[in-house]
């Protein structure tokens, strides 16, 4: 079983300080996937019909996510730093150490049996419900009931959790600076690619499975900008809770999320106006999440001024990215969900490796407690805008790319699996 | 060596006569597009741009040895035939057209290739984009089109970065000033003073900073004498039209002179042979229009500067006091 404990100094809180903290942002951040739905019905107000969808699928995954996906993802992992003490649980590591595909840690109360895991049960469950609507949102209305009670069973039960415990939960992604010498491993410290990469992956897997392509030219998407500020805050909340203490750090991680975000919603505007000649809205509202779910992974690991160009790189792949999907391949995404969450979370993944300054994340994964590439209490490493006297690590640039290539991978392969056999049981429900 | 098009006789006419005329036939007929000639370009302009560089390389104050013969060698390749054939591009008055009626393939202008995604009319992107396309276009007319010699400037100019990197980084920023002037050179086509004085600097000055710095770094006597020695070529250049004789000669004399007075207390001797030669050049100048003929100075290169160019250089390389 590993230890695990982010990156970060420990702050001055005690388990006690921490635990609550954990329980609160969680809580917070449940304001994230309730954005989500908001923004999907475009504002308007939901049907009867769509809001019991909606809500039947958050309590579905949620159940879910705390019966079996909790125990998948953390089962082979204690927390020393909530004052956790080393517990059974099962591992399979098919090529010895470092190599964890799969973790168990019991079926529901028995994986949350101390308050630090009911604790982080609930910041959990607003990861995996952000996931399941990103992911469920722009489809709904293509599937009927068993084909989206079987993805939301899918997607909180197995495709979350097993990629979870690769990245989070002691499995081989994290291990591969062990395994592989490549940097810290893959390092994904606000879930850039958990969360909004493989939701937004999940997404465009699932809109290409129904066939829900427009027919026409695109209609755009309707600006809702109370959804977005509300999924907005709820992502803030599940980046701050994800560093698990409440220390001086925080600050620095916040205002970096902030800038990022900023950045993204004025270069998306900006872009617009450069091509379009007005601004529009619900581009800005797409440039603003790229950029916040860019920061999840760079945020605390860089300065704010290469957090401000980082967001505004995500900003303009947001716009690119909705061109894509709406004009090129004519998907119905009228949210945008997936050029947000899905290319602001890769992209902020890769920045992790382009752009990490090195003064973050001593002795993660096991890697360089005291001294890594010679150089005493260096971190997590990029290439590119370093800390004075840190030593560039392509090794971490090649895990994040390795982490990514996972993601686009388990996300469009499985997802584009169970969306197809999700739409298949529903024609044979018609017939 | 250097190799220029023809341009004579395009449609074969004059062959086709002389075969109509039972005359013999001597060579095979080659399409115009193919006929090349190669020339050795000796002329006086090519004789002046390696005395300038000689005058550098003895400016430069170190004596070439054996060792330094490769350096020497590759110097005079590059200002005898490149730098002069690259010379003759600029001054070159043939220009492809900038807005042709047939493009080529690729470059049409509704090539959507270069619009960025949501682009839409009368934005600044649509703009933008027709702006580089426009760039686009032009710089591909000027290497595909027949009558243009981009190519072969943008092939010179590689040669001669590599050669000038060979030897030294000095040399690459000569080389640099030097395509600046040829630049100059290019886009002011009207400006007659102007193009003289750059002229006069592209002949002259740069081969001299050229051999000045491919052995030490240039000294500001060494420019300020080679760039009195560029503007006296461009003196020398604009003697050919009588209504400006008395400008031209003040440009042609004049920086001679302040060479002399300049370079008296560093080398007495070339000072003083400076000053003779500035004061027989007046006289010419002066007194034979007098007698109905214009001289024949209308060449950068005259022996006497020649003669003068060596002097300022070896004087200056501390080689004559």
């Amino acid at each position: 079983m590993a230890a695990r404990s982010k990156g970060g100094k420990e702050g001055a809180l005690s388990a006690d300080g921490r635990i609550v903290w954990l329980a609160c942002s969680g809580l917070l951040a449940l304001a994230f996937p309730v954005g989500v739905g908001w923004m999907t019905t475009r504002g308007k107000a939901p049907s009867d019909g769509q809001g019991g969808q909606l809500l039947a699928v958050a309590l579905l995954a949620l159940f879910v996510a705390g019966t079996v996906g909790f125990s998948l993802l953390y089962g082979a992992v204690h927390f020393s730093s909530l004052g956790e003490e080393p517990r059974p649980s099962w591992q399979w590591e098919p090529f010895g150490e470092g190599s964890g595909l799969v973790a168990w840690g019991g079926i529901g109360t028995q994986a949350l049996d101390t308050p630090a895991r009911a604790a982080l049960f609930l910041l959990e469950a607003a990861g995996t419900l952000s996931v399941v609507a990103i992911a469920l949102a722009p489809v709904l209305g293509k599937l009927n009931a068993p084909g989206w009670v079987a993805a939301a069973v899918a997607i909180a039960g197995l495709i979350y959790p097993v990629l979870g415990h690769w990245a989070w939960g002691g499995g081989w992604l994290a291990a591969t600076g062990r395994t592989g010498y490549l940097g810290h491993g893959f390092v994904d410290p606000g879930g850039a690619g958990l969360h909004y990469a493989l939701g937004g992956l999940l997404a465009l897997a699932g809109l290409v499975a129904t066939g829900s392509r427009h027919r026409g030219p695109a209609r755009g998407g309707n600006p809702t900008p109370p959804a977005m500020l509300l999924t907005f805050s709820g992502m803030v909340w599940l980046q701050l809770g994800s560093t698990h203490t409440l220390s001086p750090e925080l600050g620095t991680m916040a205002l970096n999320t902030l800038a990022s975000a900023t950045a993204g919603g004025l270069a998306a505007a900006l872009y617009m106006a450069f091509t379009t000649t007005r601004l529009r809205s619900d581009m800005l509202g797409r440039g603003l999440l790229a950029g916040t779910a860019c920061a999840a992974g760079l945020a605390p690991l860089a300065s704010t001024l290469t957090n401000v160009l980082a967001g505004a790189v995500a900003g303009c792949l947001a716009c690119l990215g909705s061109y894509l999907i709406e004009r090129v391949w004519k998907l119905e995404d009228s949210a945008g969900l997936v050029p947000a969450f899905g290319l602001g979370g890769l992209w902020g993944t890769l920045a992790v490796g382009l752009f990490a300054d090195g003064r973050w994340g001593v002795g993660l994964n096991g890697i360089g407690a005291t001294r890594y590439l010679g150089v005493p209490g260096q971190g997590v490493t990029g290439i590119l805008f370093l800390a004075p006297g840190m030593s560039p690590d392509f090794g971490q640039l090649a895990a994040q790319v390795l982490g990514l290539a996972v993601i686009v991978g388990w996300g469009l392969g499985i997802g584009w699996l169970c969306f197809r056999l999700a739409s298949i049981r529903t024609a044979w429900l018609k017939r | 060596m250097a190799v220029l098009p023809a341009g004579v006789d395009p449609h074969g006419l004059a062959e086709a006569m002389s075969i109509q005329r039972g005359e013999k036939r001597t060579a095979l007929r080659v399409p115009a597009k193919q006929r090349r000639e190669i020339h050795l370009p000796l002329t006086g302009e090519t004789a002046g741009t390696l005395v300038a560089w000689l005058a550098g390389v003895a400016a430069s104050g170190i004596a070439p040895g054996w060792a330094d013969l490769g350096r020497l060698l590759l110097g005079i390749l590059l200002i005898s035939t490149i730098w002069s054939r690259l010379l003759e591009c600029a001054r070159s008055p043939t220009a492809p057209p900038k807005n042709p009626k047939r493009y080529p393939r690729g470059t049409s202008p509704s090539n959507r290739l270069w619009q960025l995604p949501y682009t839409q009319p009368g934005s600044l992107s649509a703009a933008c984009s027709r702006t580089l396309r426009t760039i686009f276009q032009r710089v591909r007319i000027a290497f595909s089109h027949p009558d243009s010699r981009t190519p072969e400037a943008a092939w010179l100019v590689l040669t001669l970065l590599a050669a000038c990197a060979l030897l030294g980084h000095l040399p690459v920023v000569a080389l640099a000033a030097g395509l600046a002037l040829l630049g100059l050179l290019r886009l002011a086509p009207h400006h007659t003073g102007l193009r003289a004085v750059v002229q006069g600097l592209c002949l002259l000055s740069w081969p001299w900073w050229l051999g000045h710095t491919s052995y030490a770094p240039l000294d500001p006597l060494s420019l300020l004498s080679s760039l009195l020695w560029g503007l006296a070529a461009s003196g020398a250049m604009g003697l050919q039209g009588s209504e400006t004789l008395p400008q031209a000669a003040a440009r042609f004399l004049i920086p001679q002179a302040c060479l002399a007075v300049l370079l008296a207390p560093f080398g007495p001797i070339a000072g003083t042979l400076l000053a003779f030669l500035v004061f027989g050049q007046w006289l010419r100048v002066v007194y034979l229009p007098l007698g109905g003929s214009l001289p024949r100075m209308d060449r950068p290169l005259s022996p006497w500067a020649a003669i003068g160019l060596l002097l300022s250089g070896m004087a200056i390389g501390g080689w004559l006091h």
